[in-house]
């Protein structure tokens, strides 16, 4: 909000994008690195010139792809997220701009060694030539070190919250577990690139002793380690704060995060088809696997590492910065002077704060100008996750909703029906004005929305705005009172959140709950299955 | 304040402002070095790929840049991405702001630098095969980072003008905005191509001075090449800088041209820094080649790059205060990560300083299958 927004549907998707590209080489990047040099050590060791060729001609693939490929799509990311996050880059680099400038060290490093390494196969000697290798490895890995303490802390800052030490941040309470599940990534991508560069030999013994080798000592190792890693990752992340049990739906499988539990199958889901390619295809036939089944492999490590990614993005949600920042730029800590921060924009309002607005809208209808201004806040607060009608598209999300009923899920949008969003912010002009806004956009006719204005506190009106978007006739879950009385469902209406904990209580007077129970008993039977009791 | 610009993260600066805008200075220094030496011999080793059909000198000209233009590049991209982070720390409010305006034009930079970066493997991996081959590649690199400067200069200027921010957003908010309206921009733009051209021809006739003692009659011929390239690029940006010059906003110009003294200076050391290095290389452009003179101008044009970083460094400062922009001083300095930054760097020169001395002390091995065919 402090910056202006990027108008562009999908903001987030393109990170991800971006993103996991990166990450699929970036990952290659290190193991690749220490599968290189202990590859020219053995192959020298054993005096095996064509495994020795092998690496060698790996090696300029290795270069090829993670100097360019890597080294640039990680240039990608940083341009991304400033133009995506503007705000939590700014936070990241006042935070850790000096992590960022010990990372770059290693990149110097990094990067020389790479083509040192490719260079030095005919100049150097073998123990210098090696010695290169390691320190390549060294240095990426220690790359991957430094970063993964900032993507960690974006997941889990832990202390930092508090303290805003630098130490803090990095030596988060994931840092340690998810640093481990990298190396064990890195080191199963660099055994499943070797597999697939390995279909290139024409020589089928030569192609066999290094499928053999890459499978058994690094992507079987690693395949091994990896779950207990990622395991360990989420242990701490739920020790940290983060529902992990709950987004997963561990226990509640109705009640987790849709997105999350997709992410979650397709990694497990890859993982496993990339072990059976493995245990299958390669090692059972490691002279003759041919390339389609490398190709294949490859393609279940890029999806299994990428919704690893994925999954971790999700978790954070609806932070941007655990804790501290939302999705939307909005901060969580009331900071002297900050104006972005959720009770400032409370106080002042979201459309009175910010500037980067377009033009306030003219019209001499209020109806339209509360659309005008929900809309704006809807760009401000929602944009950067919801689309209209794509991913996460809201316009299918809200379809058939009154404003009444928009109105009431906007003051309970952290809470709503286990989705991870960040609170409303503002003030209740915009809230209304949200609300309007997106029953528009969900086909409320103007009419409609007159009509909602001016209904009172009766019963159907209570019942518009706060059960309709689950219970009405069209949502998800029909309201049926399958015979019980008025004085039944007047009891059943004290104790909500015993029947289902996602459902918010009552809240309104005796008369008001003993008129919606006998509101709620002449309603008509639902036609669906789904009805509730 | 311009209203236009961004409030400041309630977070204090990890540093004194002081050490971000030297390490700034110093890594852009290094970078624009770099990036001169990549964007110059893309263009110098294009036009040699075209005249290779009638020069044998032209020939293996491009083709000993394009072999070196993979380092080249990492070089400069690893030195750009340090300068774009301590940028990020200072001017983050205004350059966030302003990528965002040109956020289609901004995130460009990713799929060229690596069509670029890839067209540029290309190129040197082709150098046994026809020039043709190397020539189209060439032609992709020069493409791509002109296209790169471009943008870059857009950012750059964008980022100067706070006021414009609103209505541009107000105008369209989907990152397609440039800035070529901007009368700086042009000269600008300009004299960054033409510098790059300047410092790559004077790289060439340095190393003629060494490819002479081997080959004096290929030594001699680059010397004279890169010395017409740096001559006759330097004297069209004595009119481009000059135009650029008049462009600023008055009171810059103003400041530059006697109101403040060290502003003053070190633009006018800069420019005779620059005059000489050009007097010293006009002899062995169009006479007889004087190369002790070369050393002597490089170091003169290295001298010039370094005051005019300070320069632009002033303009920057200038142009954002004359917008209101109020640096942010309050600074609590992590002083551990800045003692282990220094000293990994230092590590990390060393380690850079060892394998490239390893890689150019030692001699080609003779492969067995080599040994074998003789």
């Amino acid at each position: 909000m402090n910056y202006p927004l990027w108008d562009v549907p999908g903001a987030g998707l393109l990170i991800a994008f971006i993103a996991i590209i990166h990450v699929f080489i970036s990952h290659f990047a290190v193991g690749g690195g220490l599968y290189l040099v202990l590859a020219e050590r053995r192959a020298r060791r054993e005096r095996d010139d064509a495994f020795l060729d092998f690496v060698r001609a790996h090696s300029r693939f290795f270069v090829l792809l993670t100097l360019v490929g890597g080294a640039m799509t990680g240039v990608g990311i940083w341009f991304t997220i400033g133009l995506v996050h503007p705000a939590a880059t700014s936070t990241l680099i006042n935070t850790f701009v000096w992590g960022w400038a010990i990372e770059w060290t290693f990149f110097v490093a990094e990067i020389a060694a790479a083509m040192v390494y490719l260079y030095g196969w005919d100049r150097l000697s073998p123990g210098v030539h090696m010695a290169v290798g390691w320190i390549y490895f060294g240095a990426a890995w220690l790359s991957l070190a430094v970063i993964n303490g900032i993507l960690s802390f974006m997941l889990t800052p832990g202390a930092w919250l508090e303290t805003r030490r630098f130490w803090d941040g990095i030596l988060n309470p994931t840092y340690v577990p998810s640093v481990v599940a990298r190396t064990f990534g890195s080191m199963a991508l660099a055994g499943v690139y070797a597999v697939f560069t390995a279909t290139w030999l024409t020589d089928a013994a030569t192609r066999a002793r290094i499928a053999r080798y890459s499978a058994r000592s690094w992507i079987l190792p690693a395949a091994l380690g990896l779950p207990l890693a990622a395991l360990w990752t989420l242990a701490a992340a739920s020790n940290a704060g983060v529902p992990v049990r709950q987004i997963l739906g561990l226990l509640d499988p109705a009640a987790g995060q849709p997105v999350a539990r997709t992410a979650a199958v397709a990694m497990v889901g890859a993982s496993v088809a990339a072990l059976l390619l493995v245990a299958g295809g390669v090692l059972r036939r490691p002279h003759a696997y041919g390339r389609p089944v490398a190709a294949l492999l490859m393609a279940a490590a890029f999806v299994a590492l990428g919704s690893a990614e994925w999954l971790r993005e999700v978790l954070r949600k609806p932070y941007v910065i655990g804790g501290y920042m939302y999705v939307n730029g909005v901060r969580v800590p009331a900071d002297a002077g900050d104006r972005f921060s959720v009770a400032a924009l409370n106080e002042a309002g979201v459309l009175e704060t910010v500037r980067w607005r377009r033009p306030a809208s003219r019209s001499a209808d209020e109806i339209d100008r509360l659309a005008a201004d929900g809309e704006e806040v809807f760009r401000l607060e929602c944009s950067s996750c919801h689309t209209q009608t794509g991913y996460l598209g809201i316009r299918p999300l809200v379809k058939g909703a009154s404003a009444g009923a928009m109105h009431t899920m906007i003051r309970r949008l952290d809470t709503w029906r286990g989705r991870r969003m960040p609170p409303f912010v503002g003030t209740a002009y915009e809230r209304q004005a949200l609300a309007t806004y997106l029953a528009r956009t969900g086909g409320a006719t103007r009419e409609a929305l007159v009509a909602q204005r001016q209904a009172g506190a009766t019963a159907s009106a209570y019942f518009e705005e706060n059960c309709s978007l689950c219970h009405g006739a069209d949502a998800e879950f029909p309201f049926d009172a399958r015979g019980r009385s008025a004085d039944e469902l007047q009891a059943l209406l004290g104790r909500l959140p015993e029947i289902n904990d996602v459902m918010p209580p009552f809240e309104g007077s005796d008369e008001l709950r003993r008129a919606l129970a006998e509101y709620l008993a002449g309603l008509p039977a639902p036609a669906t299955t789904e009805a509730v009791r | 304040m311009t209203p236009w610009i961004p409030q400041p993260d309630p977070l204090p600066l990890p540093g004194p402002p002081w050490l971000f805008t030297a390490l700034l200075l110093l890594t852009f220094f290094l970078h624009l070095i770099a990036m001169n030496l990549v964007v110059g011999g893309t263009l110098i080793a294009l036009t040699a790929a075209v005249r290779a059909r009638t020069s044998e000198m032209a020939r293996t000209l491009a083709v000993s840049i394009s072999a070196l233009l993979p380092v080249g590049i990492a070089g400069a991209v690893t030195l750009g991405v340090a300068a774009l982070l301590f940028l990020q720390v200072l001017y983050g409010r205004v350059f966030f702001a302003s990528s965002v305006l040109m956020a289609v034009w901004w995130l460009a930079v990713v799929p060229l630098l690596i069509t670029g970066y890839y067209a540029a493997y290309g190129a040197a991996h082709n150098a046994d095969r026809p020039i043709s081959r190397v020539r189209n590649r060439l032609a992709v690199v020069a493409v791509a980072f002109v296209a790169i400067a471009v943008i870059y200069t857009t950012n750059m200027t964008l980022m100067l003008r706070p006021a414009e921010f609103i209505v541009l957003f107000q105008r369209s908010a989907r990152g397609l905005h440039g800035n070529a309206g901007d009368p700086t921009f042009v000269p600008r733009l300009a004299h960054t191509l033409l510098s790059a051209l300047a410092v790559t021809g004077l790289a060439i006739a340095l190393t003629g001075l060494t490819v002479r003692r081997t080959d004096p009659a290929r030594g001699g011929w680059m010397i004279r090449h890169g010395a017409r390239w740096f001559t006759g690029s330097t004297v069209c940006n004595l009119a481009v800088g000059v135009a650029w010059l008049g462009m600023l906003p008055v009171g810059t110009v103003y400041a530059l041209l006697g109101g403040q003294l060290v502003p003053t200076l070190v633009l006018a050391g800069g420019s005779v820094a620059g005059l000489a290095a050009l007097f010293l290389m006009l002899g062995t452009a169009f006479g007889d080649a004087r190369p002790a003179r070369i050393p002597l101008a490089a170091g003169c044009l290295a001298l010039a790059i370094a005051l005019m970083t300070l320069t632009r460094d002033f303009v920057r400062h200038a142009a954002l205060s004359a917008a209101g922009f109020i640096p942010v001083t309050w600074s609590a300095p992590q002083w551990g990560p800045i003692a282990i930054f220094f000293v990994l760097l230092a590590g990390s020169v060393g380690l850079v300083a060892w394998m490239v001395w390893q890689l150019t002390h030692s001699r080609p091995a003779v492969r067995p299958e080599e040994t074998k065919a003789a």
